[in-house]
């Protein structure tokens, strides 16, 4: 904004004032007439709580997977026990069908809950 | 702006942020709609459509700023000061400077024996047209949102003596306008 010396309109306005400071409420309502709507119906997607939930269980579940396999360079034991876990991933990703799908649920439910109580803890 | 949020606005604010409840949040638009709508139609000098545009912003950000929101303060003034917000954002898009730039002097109209305060709130809208945004915005931060000189500066993002200059030219140029009123009153 500019930079202006202060006006020297300094008299009598009272009555201007008080105008000023009546005319909010003097206003009349405005009817909605759809308004609220429009706003509502411009709202963001409502958040999918279930759809946090499943993204948690994969990031947990694919954590535990690498954390298995890092391990498992160190001991072979553990080694194969990954091998083990990602043999039917792969398989079911090579050639997914609903019950080699299925199959993968058991064991990704095993792992969140583990991660979920590592997380916990 | 001293209060606290008026408790049935609290508990509504409360069911949208506690579980995106839609249903409190259209009813905190519809109660406030009416006042945030005339609020930017003074400041957008009457263009109505603007002023629905801009008070829709106005209710997205308050939406999505609601939990930046301080039960101490009041939600409509909270909400107006989004919606000032939105206009001098809106201004800025369309590099229109909130600056003292005159527009032609307008003559004060005659005012019948028979005037209305309808017609005083017509006259009182096309003198606000007749302002400078910078002057009309120093106006409605100090007389309708009742804000001190100084919080209307913070507001408006403009120095102290600034914005006193912006109350005084709009107070002149509005006297010039509601003469008529004034000698009828």
């Amino acid at each position: 904004m500019n930079c202006h010396p202060e006006s020297a309109s300094q008299h009598d306005d009272g009555w201007l004032r008080e105008w000023l400071r009546d005319d909010a409420e003097r206003a009349p309502y405005l009817d909605d007439a759809g308004f609220t709507a429009r706003v509502i119906a411009a709202l963001p997607a409502p958040r999918r709580h279930w759809l946090d939930g499943l993204s948690g269980v994969v990031i947990v579940a694919v954590l535990g997977l690498a954390l298995l396999f890092v391990a498992g360079l160190l001991q072979a034991p553990l080694a194969n026990l990954a091998e083990s876990i990602a043999e039917p991933f792969s398989a079911a990703l090579a050639r997914p069908s609903p019950g080699a799908l299925l199959s993968l649920l058991a064991p990704l439910l095993a792992l969140y809950l583990a991660g979920a109580a590592l997380l916990e803890g | 702006m001293p209060g606290l949020a008026d408790p049935a606005d609290a508990a509504l604010i409360a069911r949208v942020l506690g579980g995106d409840d839609r249903q409190a949040f259209a009813t905190l638009v519809r109660r406030h709609q009416s006042t945030v709508r005339n609020l930017l139609r003074r400041l957008t000098a009457g263009q109505h459509a603007l002023a629905d545009d801009l008070a829709q912003e106005t209710f997205l950000q308050a939406y999505r700023k609601l939990g930046q929101f301080r039960a101490d303060a009041q939600f409509a003034t909270w909400l107006h000061r989004i919606a000032t917000n939105a206009w001098l954002q809106h201004l800025r898009a369309r590099r229109i400077e909130l600056s003292l730039d005159e527009l032609p002097p307008a003559a004060a109209d005659a005012v019948d024996d028979g005037a209305t305060n309808a017609d005083l709130q017509l006259d009182m809208a096309r003198a606000f047209a007749s302002l400078s945004p910078a002057e009309r915005a120093a106006l409605v931060q100090c007389y309708h949102l009742d804000m001190s000189h100084e919080e209307a500066a913070a507001a408006l993002r403009c120095p102290l003596g600034t914005l006193k200059s912006h109350i005084a030219r709009g107070k002149q140029k509005l006297k010039a306008r509601l003469q008529a009123w004034e000698l009828a009153s």
